[in-house]
């Protein structure tokens, strides 16, 4: 018989986290959306000279643009490092393997979770040092708007990870978890944003929708809502900017809720 | 101090009742076989054991910890095999290892050590550095095995630890399980293979439709049942004669034989086999090349019970 130390929570934490990296390390998936990343920056950066097409007069114009692959970019990131962190252990049974040790599922959770909340970290940090870089080099200037951008892309990454390890820690099936959470983020929300916003309903309350904040923030709207009347013609088109105040709190309540959530239901699950 | 205790434990699935009151008790030391048909409760026991899953009703303790309540203090001293073992198949066995190891607290230093020799004991030591993803299944099961000896539990608690092995491999398993019984680990084994729990376990638990329907020493069983067998091979065919003779033998309850192969249907203990085995020798003449208690015995008892219950 040998001493066994006892171990924290926090160090527990830690080993889960680094060899769930390990796990993005190996799989390729950090590569994958590595090369996804370099190339829509070396798209956005060489398409419009290729095409005799001048960049935006304005850098906060060239920002936006660049950073609207940003909700994009988190949402892929969360469906290829969340969708099947929790359903895999139970649909491949590694979970036989792993739950019978002394550690507390919500330690599991919270060392997945971190991994990939420090593997999306990366990518979209990555992005927006390109975009940083690029502007400094096309504009000779700095936008102090980026630091606030990406504090706002870091929110919905948290959301978008939260709400993606929910549906992981509900369903069965990794694909069908990964793909639940792309589709929903990608298509259903923006479908549903869509509709509320022709019947002139602000939909505040949708991650998506608050992630628009990220660009945003670069140039801000004056107002809140425009409404605009097509002549001779009952339509009215409804445009509304989201507050960034309420979306903060939006994407900050999305994150929590939706960790808690993961938490109760990983931590009733059985691995039957 | 009881290792496991099992007290009224009942386990729904929706309608389906897996689990039926089960009340059982293993001692500290002991190698219990738990037996019963598919489907019987067996990984339902196990996995509420291991935390897997919660009792509808109940209480499981694991040297003294519930399981539900106390899940770390109660894993803590458990070792493992639920189902057939399924790894990352990215990490080596090194990495694997190393991984659970960790989350056990065990230091680094010893931590390698240990890993060498419980790879050596299960005789992976050339795939240390191979991706789990090339393993074929027999080779996940011996992986299975060093996982669940690597942090030298207490309680051992194997879900059919054999399966999808070679010969060599199940006698391989057999020994590492004997040495771990002569450790004074507590040995909670659930198999199909009754000659597997005939060889190591000193007791069985039977179970069938959630209810432990038996739970005893084997010898036990086989002396209530009177399903102890003898299995003698000689040199030569017994003649008539000797034949005779070996039925005269008290405790030789029916005797068969088949070219160089005698069976007896045996009641009696180990001083009574030694005195059968000295008659056997010097009053019948026999020349014996092997002479040794059958599986069959307990092969029947589980059958008896499991038809009887039926």
């Amino acid at each position: 018989m040998f001493k066994k130390k006892e171990n924290t929570d926090l160090k527990q934490i830690g080993i889960v986290m680094r060899y769930e990296l390990l796990k993005h390390l190996r799989r390729r998936r950090l590569i994958a959306v590595l090369a996804i990343t370099l190339i829509v920056s070396s798209l956005q950066l060489a398409v419009p000279p290729a095409f005799n097409i001048a960049y935006p007069e304005e850098p906060k114009s060239f920002a936006e643009s660049f950073l609207s692959f940003v909700h994009l970019l988190v949402i892929i990131c969360g469906a290829f490092f969340a969708g099947d962190a929790i359903a895999s252990e139970f649909e491949q049974k590694t979970g036989y393997i792993l739950f019978p040790n002394p550690v507390k599922r919500v330690v599991l959770v919270a060392g997945k979770f971190l991994a990939a909340v420090i593997s999306v970290f990366l990518m979209v940090g990555l992005y927006y040092a390109i975009c940083f870089l690029s502007i400094l080099t096309i504009y000779g200037v700095t936008l102090n708007q980026l630091v606030h951008s990406f504090a706002y892309a870091f929110l919905f990454l948290l959301g978008v990870l939260g709400l993606t390890f929910l549906f992981s820690s509900l369903l069965k099936g990794s694909m069908g978890a990964t793909l639940l959470s792309f589709f929903m983020l990608f298509m259903i929300l923006p479908i549903m944003e869509g509709v509320l916003t022709i019947t002139g309903n602000e939909p505040w309350y949708s991650i998506t929708y608050s992630s628009q904040i990220i660009t945003e923030v670069i140039n801000p709207s004056s107002v809140r809502v425009e409404k605009i009347v097509v002549k001779d013609s009952p339509i009215t088109v409804w445009v509304f900017h989201p507050d960034f105040l309420t979306s903060t709190v939006v994407l900050l309540t999305y994150f929590i809720a939706t960790l808690v959530l993961t938490l109760l239901i990983i931590d009733r699950k059985e691995m039957v | 101090m009881e290792a496991i205790v099992i007290e009224d434990l009942t386990k729904y699935y929706g309608n389906i009742l897996a689990l039926d009151n089960l009340n059982l008790k293993i001692s500290r030391g002991h190698c219990v076989g738990f037996l019963g048909p598919n489907g019987a409760g067996k990984s339902t026991t196990i996995k509420i054991l291991c935390n897997l899953i919660r009792p509808t009703h109940g209480k499981a303790y694991v040297l003294g910890f519930d399981v539900s309540v106390e899940a770390q203090n109660a894993l803590r001293s458990i070792g493992a095999i639920v189902e057939v073992p399924e790894f990352y198949l990215y990490l080596t066995p090194e990495e694997m290892l190393s991984y659970l190891g960790k989350l056990r607290g065990i230091s680094s230093a010893v931590l390698k050590e240990r890993i060498t020799k419980v790879l050596e004991l299960v005789r992976l030591q050339e795939w240390v550095n191979i991706k789990i993803g090339k393993f074929s299944r027999g080779m996940k099961q011996r992986l299975g095995i060093a996982q669940a000896i690597l942090h030298d539990p207490t309680v051992l608690i194997l879900d059919e630890p054999a399966l999808g092995l070679d010969p060599r491999g199940m006698y391989e398993i057999r020994e590492i399980i004997k040495n771990l019984v002569k450790e004074g680990k507590t040995i909670f084994l659930a198999s199909h293979m009754l000659h597997e729990v005939r060889e190591v376990c000193d007791s069985v638990a039977l179970i069938n439709k959630g209810k432990l329907i038996a739970c005893n020493s084997v010898e036990n069983l086989e002396k209530i049942f009177h399903v102890q067998q003898i299995e003698i091979e000689t040199l030569s065919p017994a003649n008539k004669q000797q034949a005779k003779k070996i039925s005269r033998f008290e405790a030789a309850k029916q005797v068969s034989i088949h070219e160089n192969k005698i069976t007896v249907e045996f009641e009696g203990n180990e001083t009574k086999r030694a005195e059968f085995l000295n008659f056997l020798v010097n009053n019948v003449k026999l020349q014996i090349i092997s002479f040794r208690s059958s599986s069959k015995g307990l092969e029947e008892i589980y059958l008896r019970f499991v038809k009887e219950v039926s």
